[in-house]
């Protein structure tokens, strides 16, 4: 009795020990997509994520450049190269999160700035840029 | 008495497995939040094969290829003033508030296209992360369609086989694209409406 009373006090919590792990898990990792897609893309409705170079050299210091596909940029800005391939590895994506101030994703082919904007987006991250 | 114990404590225990089931596995608004493993949407949307340039497009649109739909993102007014015949018109600030699954998952695979590359390429991660996997982009968008099939020429000497099967498609495209913006806007509306009506009868949907 004393036996039976232990496992159905013990296996009910570790039940709900396993899937409050597991809820956890799921509302709080960074690098799984946010809810509400039409939230995280509104900023490409009015083309509010695009920016010009001048904007970029009047505020040289909260901008980091992005280069997709190692592109060649004019602007001597911080700037560092993430193939598309990679941007999503832990690290870059670490080093994206971090940054204070404003990304700038640049690459010769504008699809794969618009299609890397919108994943990086969807995913949360913010004060995301394509240069113009 | 601890009989009734024991069986109120495996009623808690079972209502507060099923709450955390619920919160962990039942997404509350599906409809409008990308899902799936992001690598394999990156996967996708690095996949030269998911776009299609203006030359293909055209291939389709004069063969009358109906596995693929174009669907045209820019605003209502600029696919009013010019539109690539039998595109559907879905205007980019409304595409999540749009039927997506009749659009995107009931056979011909969707294409893209808006001025330039910009917003069919957000619609199509977008689409990914929803789960409609059968679309594409047209590259360069109406930008390129009109440079390439609407207004290029050939200057040579000697013309290939394939450059001029090539232009003969763009001709013919030409032709038909010109004939249809010439109709009022109310002729291209009702077209529009009668290829929707189709479209619907051949997804098993009602008039």
């Amino acid at each position: 009795m004393m036996k039976k009373m232990q496992t159905n006090e013990i296996f009910p919590g570790v039940l709900i020990l396993l899937l409050g792990i597991a809820v956890l898990i799921k509302l709080i990792n960074p690098n799984d997509f946010q809810p509400n897609a039409e939230r995280w893309s509104s900023a490409s409705f009015d083309g509010l994520n695009i920016i010009d170079a001048e904007e970029i050299s009047e505020n040289r210091g909260s901008f980091k450049i992005i280069n997709l596909d190692n592109s060649s940029s004019d602007l001597s800005l911080e700037s560092i190269t993430i193939p598309a391939s990679e941007i999503l590895e832990k690290q870059n994506l670490k080093e994206i999160r971090e940054f204070k101030g404003s990304i700038v994703l640049i690459s010769e082919d504008k699809a794969l700035t618009s299609r890397i904007w919108m994943l990086l987006s969807q995913m949360g991250i913010r004060n995301l840029y394509i240069l113009e | 008495m601890r009989m009734q114990t024991i069986t109120s404590r495996t009623k808690i225990t079972f209502l507060l497995v099923v709450s955390a089931l619920i919160l962990a596995f039942i997404p509350t608004n599906e409809k409008y939040s990308m899902h799936g493993n992001p690598h394999r949407i990156l996967k996708r949307a690095l996949d030269q094969q998911s776009c299609l340039s203006p030359d293909q497009v055209a291939k389709a649109v004069a063969g009358g290829d109906s596995t693929i739909r174009i669907i045209d993102l820019r605003s209502k007014s600029d696919f009013l003033k010019y539109s690539i015949p039998g595109s559907i018109n879905i205007p980019y600030s409304g595409f999540l508030k749009s039927d997506l699954e009749s659009l995107l998952n009931s056979g011909p695979d969707a294409v893209f296209i808006s001025d330039d590359d910009r917003e069919a390429n957000y619609a199509f991660v977008l689409a990914q992360g929803l789960g409609y996997h059968e679309c594409r982009v047209m590259k360069g968008g109406m930008n390129e369609w009109n440079r390439i099939v609407m207004n290029s020429s050939f200057f040579g000497e000697r013309i290939s086989a394939r450059e001029n099967a090539l232009f003969e498609t763009r001709y013919k495209v030409r032709n038909m694209v010109n004939e249809f913006n010439s109709l009022p806007d109310s002729l291209k509306i009702k077209y529009q409406a009668i290829r929707e009506i189709e479209r619907k009868k051949l997804d098993g949907g009602c008039e």
